[in-house]
């Protein structure tokens, strides 16, 4: 939502700034307007003054004009007259026939304010008289404003305020409008928020941005399907692999029984009990690995419902530890357990159960893939907010590529070995935590770093 | 409990029945049983068969799968318990926890995940019918040997170089826990919670006191345990008589 705050922001700021814009243009439009139309005023004025310094009456009342002001008169004006005091037409220039010779004071104050028969007329006193010169009807606008001094004066003063009362109203109406922008914008900006978190978006698609609600609409439709389409998919595989590691388990239990038991007959010769046991280790094997693709799969389409609960790390990898060597044939593995006092009362959260398969993973690979002879170290370790689990041994460590494949995190392709060691990083990740695999010279060195809280799975935005 | 084997002198006495839809798997733990030295096993592949055998045959323990033709193995245990209140161990091919969780929960004894080994399901049944029938059963074994020193259960006492101390309550509780696990590693969380009944650790340095003193009783050189082992880091082991 802070986003939104953000576009109502510059959306206003966006709008006085266009105001403000267009005002000033307008403005300076307007000065060169009027600075450029006052160059004309003056010519035009000296045009009528240069050709009434050019017209002089002589002592016997008619008139002559110079051939300097004849030439202005030709160029700029239809025609011209001159009255004497009395409103007498005392001179003529193309003057039309159909106007009258002679004007009484109030023709002169009406002609000399609007027009003399539609023909714009300006007018000049001097010695000699009124001289008037006409120019084309319709060629020019006349008006003439009369306002009281003392308003014009208010309006000036008043100026300032104006201006100020429209830069309020004005910025008022960009943060109305852009307030109506981020009341229909912020439903939008949930659904999109929704839409990352995977939830139904249904927006109501009326409004300025309906076609944007409507897009959105549509996209939480097409992804909600494809997540379902692809949920059902992860979902059928886990529970085929399910069903298989179910199906499988009776006839291994066949196998591995019908070979412990032929194993554990002394009146069978010694090879071919040997024989049985390889047959009941394998067996094991199998179902060992059968246990861990379940488990694999159900972690990797988050279909394993994780119970998380406060335990102590200390004793569950004594257990561990103790049944790994329970279950050891032969007393050639040492194990040196590290667990320093302080830890023994510590207390986490987690699925106790998951971990302790992990560490069993763990545990297994170092007596698995090594000689008989193989030195483990387990250890553990706390901190503020993590605990870790280091078990290290002294054995071949880990082929180079399955090595980069766990230090890599590739998920994408299922291991086609080392599907222990994976369970162990998802384990793991689904605690938040993170692995490190790491050969030494020599062995393999696996550091489990758990978080001492578990973070929840819900959308973080 | 209306019929019972009023003279069961071992749990090898005890009936066993196996009900599960697979007959070979059936055959199988039938013939493992016997192997183990249990004398009467019977086996059934349904419901109704289990239900008929539970009154006719009235075993002493039931081996029940989860997975049957005719119902749930759940269900049935509710039924069978409904009658007679025996032991009942699951066998299933279904390991998810919940299952595990809901069975236990249910109130079944044991819930052994398929696939298993024979000396794994042998000592798992054991346990629970030794734990179901312990007054009952007049079992040879009420003492442990320890190659000369001889500890009698019965009386609580040790018995080395001709000379009988007692046990107390704590070294008593210690060595029954360390003797029921003879030869495998028993964790100092296990020993505190058999002794003190308390999960919580703690007790690390007063079990160290109380093994020091039960060595003093049991071992020839206290010093250089032969008997009772220190694990490092993990708890103790009871030596078995042939590790000597």
């Amino acid at each position: 939502m802070k986003g939104l705050g953000r576009i109502l922001f510059y959306f206003t700021a966006a709008a006085i700034g266009v105001g403000i814009f267009l005002l000033l243009l307008n403005l300076f439009v307007l000065i060169y307007f009027i600075l450029s139309s006052a160059e004309i005023q003056p010519t035009s004025t000296n045009y009528i003054e240069q050709i009434a310094s050019g017209i002089a009456r002589q002592p016997d009342g008619s008139c002559s004009i110079s051939a300097e002001a004849q030439t202005l008169l030709d160029e700029n004006f239809v025609w011209a007259m001159l009255l004497d005091d009395a409103g007498t037409v005392v001179w003529q220039d193309r003057m039309p026939e159909t106007l009258p010779r002679a004007y009484s004071a109030g023709d002169v104050s009406s002609f000399s304010r609007w027009y003399l028969e539609d023909y714009p007329v300006h007018t000049w006193s001097d010695a000699d008289g009124l001289l008037v010169l006409a120019s084309t009807p319709g060629s020019e606008w006349k008006y003439n404003i009369v306002m009281p001094t003392a308003q014009l004066e208010l309006l000036f003063r008043l100026m300032p305020l104006v201006l100020t009362i429209n830069l309020i109203a004005a910025l008022l109406l960009a943060l109305f409008l852009g307030w109506r922008m981020y009341r229909s914008a912020s439903p939008i900006a949930s659904g999109i928020a929704a839409l990352a978190c995977g939830e139904a978006v249904k927006l109501s698609e009326k409004g300025v941005l309906s076609q944007l609600a409507a897009g959105l609409n549509r996209t939480s439709y097409h992804l909600l399907r494809q997540q379902a389409l692809l949920n059902r998919r992860d979902r059928t595989r886990t529970e085929w692999i399910a069903g298989i590691s179910h199906d499988i388990r009776t006839p291994l239990s066949l196998v591995q029984g019908n070979a412990a038991q032929l194993e554990s007959d002394t009146r069978l010769p010694e090879e071919v009990r040997q024989r049985a046991e390889r047959i009941r280790l394998q067996s094991q094997r199998i179902s060992r690995l059968i246990s861990d693709l379940n488990l694999t799969s159900k972690l990797a389409y988050a279909m394993q419902p994780l119970r998380f609960q406060p335990f102590s790390p200390a004793k569950m990898l004594r257990d561990a530890a103790a049944e790994w060597l329970n279950g050891l044939d032969d007393a050639q593995v040492s194990l040196a357990v590290d667990i320093p006092p302080a830890c023994n009362a510590l207390v986490v959260q987690g699925d106790e159960h998951l971990l302790r398969r992990a560490v069993e993973n763990l545990l297994r690979n170092c007596s698995t893939h090594n000689s008989a002879a193989v030195q483990v170290h387990l250890c553990l370790t706390a901190e503020q907010t993590v605990w870790r689990i280091v078990v290290a041994d002294n054995g071949t460590g880990l082929p180079p590529d399955v090595l980069a494949r766990l230090q890599h995190g590739n998920r994408e392709t299922l291991p086609t070995h080392g599907l222990g060691l994976t369970l162990v990083q998802q384990i793991v990740q689904a605690h938040g935590g993170s692995t490190l695999f790491s050969n030494t010279t020599p062995g393999l060195q696996v550091t489990l770093f758990l978080p001492m809280q578990p973070p929840n799975t819900t959308c973080a935005l | 409990m209306i019929s019972m084997v009023i003279t069961m002198e071992t749990l090898y006495d005890c009936k066993i029945l196996v009900v599960d839809d697979e007959t070979a798997l059936c055959d199988m733990i039938a013939e493992m049983l016997t192997q183990a030295g249990f004398r009467t096993v019977r086996t059934v592949q349904s419901c109704a068969a289990a239900r008929e055998q539970f009154t006719a045959f009235a075993p002493d323990a039931v081996l029940l799968d989860v997975m049957l033709p005719d119902g749930d193995g759940f269900s049935l245990m509710r039924t069978l318990r409904h009658e007679r209140d025996v032991p009942i161990l699951f066998l299933s091919a279904r390991d998810a926890d919940e299952d595990r969780l809901h069975g236990l929960g249910l109130g079944a004894d044991d819930y052994i995940v398929k696939p298993f080994l024979p000396q794994e399901l042998v000592l798992r049944l054991q346990a629970v019918l030794r734990r179901a029938y312990a007054t009952r059963l007049q079992e040879n074994s009420n003492v442990l040997r320890m190659g000369e020193t001889v500890v009698d259960w019965g009386s609580g006492t040790v018995t080395r170089d001709g000379q009988t101390v007692s046990l107390t309550a704590k070294e008593y509780a210690l060595l029954r826990k360390l003797a029921a696990n003879r030869g495998n590693i028993v964790t100092i969380d296990a020993l505190c919670n058999a002794v003190w009944e308390d999960g919580s650790f703690g007790y690390e340095n007063t079990l160290m006191v109380h093994i020091r003193r039960l060595r003093e009783k049991i071992e020839d050189t206290p010093s250089v345990p032969r008997w009772l082992l220190t694990v490092r880091g993990l708890g103790y082991r009871l030596a078995k008589e042939e590790a000597r």
